[in-house]
C-alpha cells in the first residue's frame, strides 16, 4: 500500500469528498507538510475505484458547484484499517532505524 | 470527457479559494490552473489505469505491425495486391455462383419438389408427360401429394391500341399452391377454372399489374391476349418464378379435357411434383415406375422407342446446364486464391528470414516466443483485413463488370450482389489465408544464435520457399492452359462453317394470332400480302420467308423413323442403327424458293422448287446421304408418315441447325405456304428499312408486334455465352500468372539480397556480371521448370473435367499447352531478370565491407 493511497483513504474516512477536497484535507491536516499532486491523485483515485475500494458519483456541492464525490466502500474501510496498521509498523521500524544511526 | 469535467471543477474550487484569500479573479484562476498542471496528460494517465493489459499489448502489436509493414513497402504492396486479387475474384465469383448453386429457391419445402417426366431420344434431354398421363396420375395413388403441369412459356400479344409483346405460360390450376405461393392481390386459380368451357382466368405479374393497372384492384378485369378474353383473377407474388426461370407476365389456366382418347393429339406438358412427406427421391422413383409403365402402355408413348421415366430434384434439374460452367469458374478462382495464399506465405516467410535478427534482438531483450508469434499474427491479420476490405471493393467492381459484359440469359447474374454471407465468406478466406501465411514464420524459433549474424539464418527451411514457388508456377500453368483451351475453342466456334452467308440480311419475326386468323388459308393470304407489299419497299434487294431460321431456335422436327422411301422396307438392324437412320430427329423447314440464294446455300443437284409446289421437297446433303446412300436422290420420292409422298427436286449443302456447338441434324425443306402463324421474313437490306417494314405490317394488321434482328446478330448472340466464359477464365489466368510472377520476383529479389555477400565474394574472386546473372536465372529457371512439370500433371487431371465445355479441341491438345508454357516461361524470365540484373550490379568492395 503506497502512502498516497493511505492518504486518500484516510481523507475519506470522515465522509465523502471530492478530489480537491482530498488534496486540501491532506495539506491542511498535515499542517502543510504533505502535499498531493493532482497528476498522481486522479490516476490513484481511478485505480482505487477500479479495485472496488471507492465509489464515485456526480453531486452538487453546497456552493452550487458540480463535483465528483468519492466515498469509501466497506472494503475500503477494511483496507484503510490494514493500511493504518501497516503504516504504523513501517513508521515504528523507520524511527528505530533512524535512531540507531 | 468526464475526467476533464472533474478537473475543471477541481480548478474552479481552488480558484474560488484563492479569491477568498484576496487574489483578483483572473490571477486566482491562473494560479489554480498552474497548480493543477497539464490536464491532458493527467487525463491520459487516468485513462491508462482503466485499459486492460492485453488491450495495451494489442495496441502495441498494432503499432509494431503498422511500423513493420510501412518499413517494407515493396513487400506490403505485393502482399496486399496478391491477397486483394485472390479475395476479390473469389468473392465476386462466389457471389455469382452462390445465386446459381446454393441460394434458397423461393418455394415452400423446396426439397420435396421434383421435376419429372418421360424422356427419349427425340426430346433432347427435356422431360415431358402427355395430357393422358396427367389426367391419370392426378387421380392415382402416386408418391406425389400434388402434380402441377405447364405447357410452356410463349410469346403472346396484349392486343390493344398499343400492342405489347408479353410472355404467357399455361399452367394447371394448382400451380401456386404446389409451389407454396399466395397471390399478392385477388385470388388464386380454383379447380373449377380448369374445366373446359369455363371463362379463361389469368394471374398477372406484379410488374404488369403496376404498369397496366397502376397497382389497383384487378379482380375481374379483362385482358385481350392474342385475341382471346382473359379474366384477371389475381396478381403473382413478388418473388414468383417459374422453375425454368423463364420470364413470365401472364399465367393462364390450362383447360384440359378429362377423358381424352389414348390416340388423340395431346400437348406435351412439363410436370412438377411434390413428394409426400417422408418419401425419398429413390422411393418416389420406385413407386412411380408402375404408373409410368401403365402410362406408356395406354398412350401414344407406346409407339416411341427408348422412353425412360426420369425424376430430378428441382434444384438439380434447374442448374443442370450452368452447373458445369459454374463449377469450372469456382475451380479457376480457387486456383487463383491458392496462388495468392502461397504467394503471401512465401513473401512473409522471406521477409521473416530477413528480419530474423530483429526478432532475435527482441527475444534477447525478453520478449516471449508467444509474444513474438502473436505479433507476427497481428501483422498478417492487419494485412489480411486491409486486403480483405480492398478485395471487397474489387469484388463489387468485378461484379459490375461481369454484369456489364455478360450476354443476356446468364443464369441469375443480374441478381448477384455482394451480400453479408458472401462478405463473411471473404473474411473467412482473408483471415484463414493471412493466418496461414503469418503462422509459418511465427512458428520458427528465433534462436539467440542468429544474433551473432555468424550464420545465415533459416537454412533449414530452404526447401519450403522454393516449393511454394514451384506450387504457384504449377497452379498458374493449369489456369493458363485452361484459358488457352477456351480461347482455342472460342476461335474454332467463330470459324466453324455455318454453311450459309449471314451478312446484310435482316429478319423480321411476327406471329398472327390464330384466334383472329383461324383458317390456314387466311394466314397464307396474310403472309402473301406481306411479301407482296415488302417486295416493292425501297431498299429491299431480296425477300424470303421461312418458319424458322438456322443456326438455332425452335424448329419443327420429325422422328427419323417416320420418314421412309416408298416401296422400300424401313431400314432396320445394327447397320442402320449405326448410320443413324432410325434414331434421332430430322429438321423440317418451310421456306420460300428465294431462301436458298439469299443465304447462299449451295445447290448441289437438281432445281429449287417453285412457289406453291407443295408436293416437292429439298434434302440437305446429310439427309440425302442417309436415305439414299450411294444413289442420286433427285427424282426419287420420300414418304413423311401422315403427310404422304413428296418428290425430291434438289439436294443442297448442309447448314448448322443445332446451334454452334451441338451436331447438326439432317434437314428437309418444304415449300412455304404461309399457313403457319409465326413466320420469319428475310430481307436483304440494312436497318434503314425498318420503319417501312413496320408501316407495311401496320397497314395490313396494326395489332402485331414485330421482332427485328440481323442474321449476324443472331450468330453473334450464340457466341456470346462461350465468349463470356472464355473471357472470365482468361482474366483469371492472367491474374494467376501475374501473381505467380510477383511471387517469383519477390522471392528471387529477397534471395539475391540475402546472397549479396556471397555474390560479392564470387565477383571479387573473378566472377563476371553475366555469370552472376546466369546463376540467378538458372535457379529461377529450375524452379519454373519444376513447377511447369507439376502443372502438366494438373492439366492432365483437370482436362477431363472441362472436355465437355470445349468445342473442336481436345483437352489434351498440344498447342494450347505449348502456348501456356511459353507464356509462363516468358513471365518467369521477366520476374527473375530484374533481381538477376541487380545482383550483377553488386559492388564487391562495398558489399564485403557491410558483411
Amino acid at each position: 500500500m503506497a502512502p498516497l493511497e493511505l492518504l486518500i483513504l484516510q481523507s475519506l474516512a470522515p465522509g465523502p469528498n471530492h478530489g480537491f477536497g482530498i488534496a486540501l484535507h491532506v495539506q491542511q491536516t498535515s499542517g502543510g507538510l504533505l502535499e498531493v499532486e493532482e497528476g498522481s491523485l486522479y490516476p490513484a483515485l481511478r485505480r482505487l475505484e477500479k479495485d472496488g475500494v471507492l465509489t464515485a458519483e456526480w453531486c452538487t456541492t453546497e456552493a452550487g458547484r458540480r463535483a465528483r464525490l468519492y466515498q469509501l466502500t466497506p472494503a475500503g474501510r477494511k483496507r484503510l484499517t490494514q493500511a493504518q496498521d501497516r503504516w504504523a509498523e513501517v513508521a515504528k521500524g523507520m524511527s528505530r532505524l533512524l535512531r540507531f544511526t | 470527457m468526464s475526467s476533464q469535467e472533474e478537473f475543471e471543477s477541481h480548478i474552479a474550487m481552488r480558484a474560488a479559494l484563492n479569491e477568498q484569500a484576496g487574489m483578483d479573479p483572473v490571477e486566482a484562476r491562473r494560479a489554480a490552473e498552474r497548480a493543477f498542471g497539464n490536464r491532458g496528460q493527467i487525463g491520459e494517465a487516468v485513462r491508462a489505469v482503466s485499459v486492460p493489459v492485453w488491450l495495451e499489448q494489442a495496441g502495441q502489436d498494432l503499432r509494431y505491425a503498422a511500423r513493420g509493414l510501412a518499413r517494407t513497402p515493396g513487400f506490403t504492396l505485393a502482399a496486399l495486391a496478391a491477397l486483394m486479387i485472390g479475395i476479390g475474384t473469389s468473392t465476386a465469383v462466389f457471389s455469382f455462383a452462390d445465386r446459381v448453386l446454393f441460394r434458397a429457391l423461393p418455394y415452400a419445402q423446396e426439397h420435396e419438389l421434383v421435376w419429372f417426366g418421360v424422356t427419349g431420344p427425340l426430346s433432347g434431354g427435356t422431360e415431358f408427360i402427355l395430357e393422358q398421363n396427367y389426367a391419370a396420375w392426378r387421380k392415382q395413388p402416386t408418391p406425389f401429394s400434388g402434380i402441377a403441369v405447364s405447357s410452356g412459356v410463349n410469346d403472346c400479344n396484349l392486343s390493344e391500341l398499343n400492342p405489347v409483346q408479353l410472355r404467357c405460360a399455361d399452367v394447371s390450376a394448382n400451380w401456386l399452391s404446389l409451389f407454396g405461393y399466395h397471390p399478392l392481390a385477388g385470388r388464386d386459380f380454383r379447380p373449377e377454372d380448369a374445366t373446359v368451357g369455363a371463362p379463361r382466368m389469368a394471374l398477372i405479374s406484379r410488374s404488369l399489374w403496376r404498369t397496366r393497372f397502376g397497382g389497383g384492384n384487378v379482380s375481374g378485369r379483362v385482358l385481350v391476349v392474342d385475341g382471346n378474353r382473359l379474366i384477371v383473377a389475381g396478381v403473382l407474388p413478388e418473388h414468383f418464378e417459374l422453375p425454368s426461370l423463364a420470364r413470365v407476365d401472364i399465367l393462364r389456366v390450362l383447360q384440359l379435357e378429362e377423358n381424352k382418347a389414348a390416340s388423340a393429339p395431346t400437348l406435351l406438358l412439363t410436370a412438377f411434383g411434390r413428394l409426400r412427406p417422408g418419401v425419398t427421391l429413390e422411393n418416389g422413383r420406385a413407386q412411380m415406375e408402375p404408373f409410368f409403365r401403365e402410362g406408356v402402355r395406354t398412350s401414344l408413348l407406346s409407339t416411341v422407342k427408348d422412353v425412360r421415366f426420369v425424376i430430378h430434384p428441382l434444384r438439380d434439374r434447374q442448374v443442370r446446364d450452368s452447373k458445369q460452367a459454374m463449377l469450372l469458374l469456382l475451380a479457376a478462382v480457387a486456383l487463383v486464391l491458392a496462388i495468392a495464399v502461397a504467394n503471401v506465405a512465401n513473401l512473409t516467410l522471406a521477409r521473416a528470414t530477413a528480419r530474423q535478427r530483429e526478432l532475435s534482438v527482441r527475444a534477447a531483450l525478453g520478449a516471449s516466443k508467444a509474444r513474438l508469434a502473436r505479433q507476427a499474427l497481428t501483422e498478417s491479420l492487419v494485412l489480411g483485413l486491409l486486403s480483405g476490405a480492398a478485395g471487397l471493393v474489387l469484388a463489387a467492381g468485378l461484379l459490375a463488370l461481369f454484369r456489364a459484359l455478360a450476354p443476356e440469359g446468364i443464369l441469375r447474374l443480374s441478381e448477384a450482389s455482394i451480400d453479408w454471407r458472401i462478405a463473411g465468406f471473404a473474411l473467412l478466406v482473408t483471415a484463414g489465408s493471412s493466418i496461414l501465411a503469418g503462422l509459418t514464420p511465427a512458428l520458427k524459433t528465433p534462436s539467440s544464435e542468429t544474433l551473432t549474424g555468424a550464420r545465415v539464418a533459416g537454412r533449414r527451411q530452404e526447401w519450403l520457399r522454393p516449393s511454394l514457388v514451384v506450387l504457384q508456377v504449377a497452379l498458374s500453368l493449369t489456369l493458363l492452359c485452361g484459358a488457352a483451351l477456351f480461347l482455342q475453342s472460342l476461335r474454332n466456334m467463330a470459324n466453324a462453317p455455318l454453311g450459309m452467308e449471314t451478312s446484310s440480311l435482316l429478319s423480321v419475326y411476327a406471329r398472327v394470332p390464330e384466334a383472329r386468323y383461324p383458317h390456314p388459308a387466311q394466314r397464307a393470304s396474310f403472309w402473301r400480302s406481306v411479301m407482296e407489299r415488302l417486295k416493292s419497299t425501297p431498299g429491299v434487294a431480296a425477300i424470303g420467308m421461312a418458319d424458322s431460321l438456322p443456326p438455332q431456335g425452335r424448329t419443327q422436327s420429325r422422328v427419323a423413323s417416320s420418314i421412309s422411301v416408298p416401296g422400300r422396307p424401313k431400314p432396320t438392324g445394327p447397320a442402320a442403327m449405326q448410320s443413324g437412320r432410325v434414331s434421332g430427329g430430322v429438321v423440317v423447314r418451310h421456306v420460300s424458293p428465294s431462301y436458298f440464294p439469299m443465304l447462299a446455300i449451295p445447290l448441289r443437284q437438281g432445281r429449287v422448287f417453285t412457289e406453291g409446289e407443295d408436293r416437292a421437297i429439298i434434302l440437305s446433303e446429310r439427309m440425302a446421304a442417309r436415305m439414299f446412300p450411294g444413289e442420286n436422290a433427285v427424282g426419287q420420292h420420300l414418304t413423311l408418315a401422315g403427310e404422304g409422298d413428296f418428290a425430291i427436286t434438289a439436294v443442297v449443302g448442309d447448314v448448322r441447325n443445332g446451334g454452334l456447338v451441338a451436331n447438326s441434324d439432317p434437314e428437309i425443306y418444304r415449300a412455304s405456304s404461309g399457313e403457319r402463324p409465326g413466320q420469319y421474313i428475310l430481307l436483304r437490306a440494312d436497318s434503314r428499312v425498318v420503319p417501312f417494314v413496320r408501316e407495311a405490317f401496320r397497314t395490313l394488321d396494326p395489332r402485331l408486334t414485330l421482332q427485328f434482328q440481323t442474321l449476324d446478330e443472331r450468330v453473334r448472340e450464340m457466341r456470346a455465352r462461350p465468349g463470356f466464359q472464355s473471357m472470365l477464365l482468361s482474366g483469371f489466368a492472367v491474374a494467376g500468372l501475374g501473381l505467380a510472377a510477383i511471387g517469383l520476383y519477390g522471392v528471387m529479389a529477397l534471395l539475391t539480397l540475402q546472397r549479396t555477400g556471397e555474390i560479392a565474394i564470387r565477383m571479387a574472386l573473378g566472377a563476371t556480371a553475366s555469370g552472376v546473372q546466369r546463376m540467378v536465372l538458372r535457379q529461377a529457371g529450375a524452379w519454373t521448370l519444376a513447377g511447369a512439370a507439376l502443372g502438366i500433371g494438373g492439366v492432365a487431371a483437370g482436362g477431363q473435367l472441362i472436355e465437355g465445355l470445349l468445342y473442336g479441341v481436345r483437352a489434351t491438345a498440344p498447342e494450347p499447352l505449348a502456348l501456356a508454357i511459353g507464356t509462363l516461361m516468358l513471365a518467369a524470365l521477366l520476374a527473375a531478370w530484374i533481381p538477376a540484373r541487380r545482383a550483377s550490379h553488386v559492388d564487391p568492395a562495398r558489399a564485403l565491407r557491410e558483411l
